[in-house]
């Protein structure tokens, strides 16, 4: 089988921007994604057979969705759907170049041959564990929202919405206007700490739209009657084997109140959104070298001017590198787009830096704007530090409690890395392989041995990076004989 | 109870899909998940201490909603399949509440 000139995986904004640019230029372009159509979570569509008049017509979202369309209505972008990337398979001996990827969809495993590949894998919610995160109803904001936005379903009747991310104000507007009660929106940190912004007018004025679209939604929300609190989070979730209410208090310099004036709130949902992990496993299973960001998404890949990997032929894009937005992912993914070209011999040096400069300008503003709001998105570790109690589920797949994992440190002061964690815990072992655990067995580890992250390190990742039913594989094996 | 976006909405004409063993009427483009929140039964699959699992990222990457499903037509046995990620088809059954443990 002849490789594909360019594996993207992940179709959205860098997905798709890359890939419009690459088979401009005459190669022949892959793209994966788990969903069934283009868009990422920024513009996570409705299925083909619900149809939705005006659908995300904000202003906002226009110059995304342009380049949805163009993307959709591109024929020579060839979309692979429904499909997991489980991994990165050792190369061919023979046609040592080419990247072979292991891929899982509705036909069961294949491989595709690639002699580039993009990650644009996006990125996930940071849902900080806390007493009762566990029970159902309590979900992930960006998993209320896209029930919302794609299945045209408020998900429950009266939702409350904890975190520290402006995206919770946009997601209770939603729910708000599809019918959805919400009884409030906490955030954990102070008003002021929202309002650091106003130290960079001219940034601000720059991404005048962003700031208006934030005002509209507040507009809305106050219009409502939805209370929308600040230094204000829920420390526990109750009810029986289904949420019933929260547990709210107050926090005063990041400390929180004490027990018995915490107010307790009726709701069937609870949102968590404190700012979003990076999707990089597949990356690391390839090798490729990152980086330790608390505010950005924890191990984010490490790429040049160019969006190249450590690993040759490898590139990453969008938050995969840093979590930074939208915007900032589609001219990631253009520039990867012009990297590959470059490095296939398609567009000389001139020529690539050329068409580079543009983009790279863009993204110098963009990019200003995203670390302002990673920085006033995150809460200091005290207040994540008080929210992990020890009867606190940290590993929701193995069920391991925090207190569990910090008494094994205790009694094996040979645990330093997230590798040696796992293997005494059994944390990130189980179906989500760390994508949720990692980022606290990370920072909890580089706190208990008062060393750096990078010397904590990820929990290594392996293929499959993503469970797969172990029938589907063999009945490959059979086929293939 | 959650509900379904009417304003503005056009979906085709619902199909059949069974829920532990109960009849429930979806529409085409809908995933198991959100058929799951409509008929209000919100737990997935259990763990080995019995604690129920239930939608979390609606993504595809916490994999907290798994539950199995058998597929009309396909002669297989049915498969732990992520509720978020899978589309309803006539006929599918799906079966929540089982231990992650349990054969399926």
């Amino acid at each position: 089988m002849r490789p594909v000139d360019l594996a993207i995986v992940g179709a959205g904004p860098a997905g798709m921007a890359a890939a419009l640019t690459a088979v401009a230029h005459g190669l022949r372009v892959v793209v994966i994604d788990e969903q069934q159509q283009a868009g990422g979570q920024i513009l996570r569509q409705p299925p083909a057979a619900i149809r939705v008049r005006n659908w995300l017509r904000d202003r906002v979202y226009r110059r995304q969705q342009q380049l949805l369309q163009r993307a959709q209505q591109d024929s020579r972008i060839e979309w692979c759907w429904q499909t997991t990337v489980l991994g990165f398979l050792d190369r061919d001996p023979h046609d040592p170049t080419s990247q072979r990827l292991w891929l899982h969809g509705p036909e069961g495993t294949r491989e595709l041959a690639a002699r580039s590949v993009l990650v644009a894998a996006g990125c996930h919610d940071l849902a900080v564990p806390f007493p009762g995160w566990n029970l159902p109803g309590v979900m992930a904001t960006g998993g209320l929202q896209a029930m919302v936005k794609s299945q045209q379903l408020v998900p429950g009747k009266r939702f409350v919405l904890a975190g520290s991310h402006p995206l919770q104000l946009i997601v209770a507007d939603q729910i708000h206007r599809g019918g959805g009660e919400v009884a409030a929106v906490l955030f954990a940190q102070p008003l002021g700490a929202m309002l650091g912004v106003r130290k960079r007018p001219l940034l601000m004025l720059r991404h005048l739209s962003k700031l208006l679209h934030i005002g509209g939604v507040m507009w809305r929300l106050w219009r409502a009657g939805i209370p929308v609190r600040f230094g204000s989070t829920v420390v526990a979730a109750e009810g029986e084997r289904q949420l019933a209410a929260v547990r709210v208090a107050r926090l005063r310099d990041g400390v929180f109140e004490p027990q018995q004036t915490r107010e307790e709130i009726a709701c069937d949902h609870l949102g968590v959104c404190y700012s979003f992990l990076v999707a990089s496993e597949l990356p690391r299973q390839a090798g490729a070298a990152v980086s330790w960001s608390a505010e950005r998404g924890g191990w984010i890949v490490d790429v040049d001017g160019w969006q190249r990997s450590s690993v040759a032929g490898l590139y990453a894009a969008g938050e995969t590198t840093g979590v930074a937005g939208a915007d900032v992912a589609r001219e990631e993914g253009e520039l990867a787009a012009l990297a590959v070209l470059l490095d296939q011999g398609v567009l000389d040096a001139a020529r690539a830096e050329k068409m580079a400069a543009p983009v790279r300008r863009r993204l110098a503003s963009l990019r200003e704007f995203a670390a302002v709001l990673a920085q006033i998105s995150l809460p200091p570790w005290r207040v994540f530090e008080q929210l992990l109690t020890d009867s606190t589920t940290l590993c929701k797949c193995q069920g391991i409690s925090v207190g569990q994992f910090g008494d094994l440190l205790q009694e094996h002061s040979s645990i330093a890395t997230a590798n040696s964690a796992k293997l005494r815990s059994r944390t990130g072992m189980g179906l989500c392989q760390g994508r949720y655990c990692g980022y606290f067995v990370t920072r909890l580890l580089a706190r208990h041995g008062d060393i750096s992250e990078a010397e904590v390190g990820p929990f290594s990742a392996r293929s499959p990076v993503k469970p797969v039913p172990i029938a589907d594989i063999l009945a490959r094996e059979r086929e293939q004989g | 109870m959650a509900h379904r976006i009417e304003a503005g909405v056009e979906r085709q004409p619902s199909l059949q899909i069974e829920i532990d063993g109960v009849a429930v009427s979806v529409h085409p483009g809908e995933t198991v998940a959100a058929a799951l929140l409509l008929a209000g039964r919100e737990h997935c699959y259990t763990t080995r201490e019995g604690e129920p699992r239930s939608l979390f990222c609606n993504m595809g990457s916490c994999f907290e909603c798994l539950v199995a499903i058998s597929v009309a037509g396909e002669e297989r046995e049915p498969r732990w399949r992520r509720a978020c990620m899978t589309p309803v088809s006539e006929g599918m059954r799906v079966r929540t509440g089982k231990c992650l443990q349990e054969t399926l």
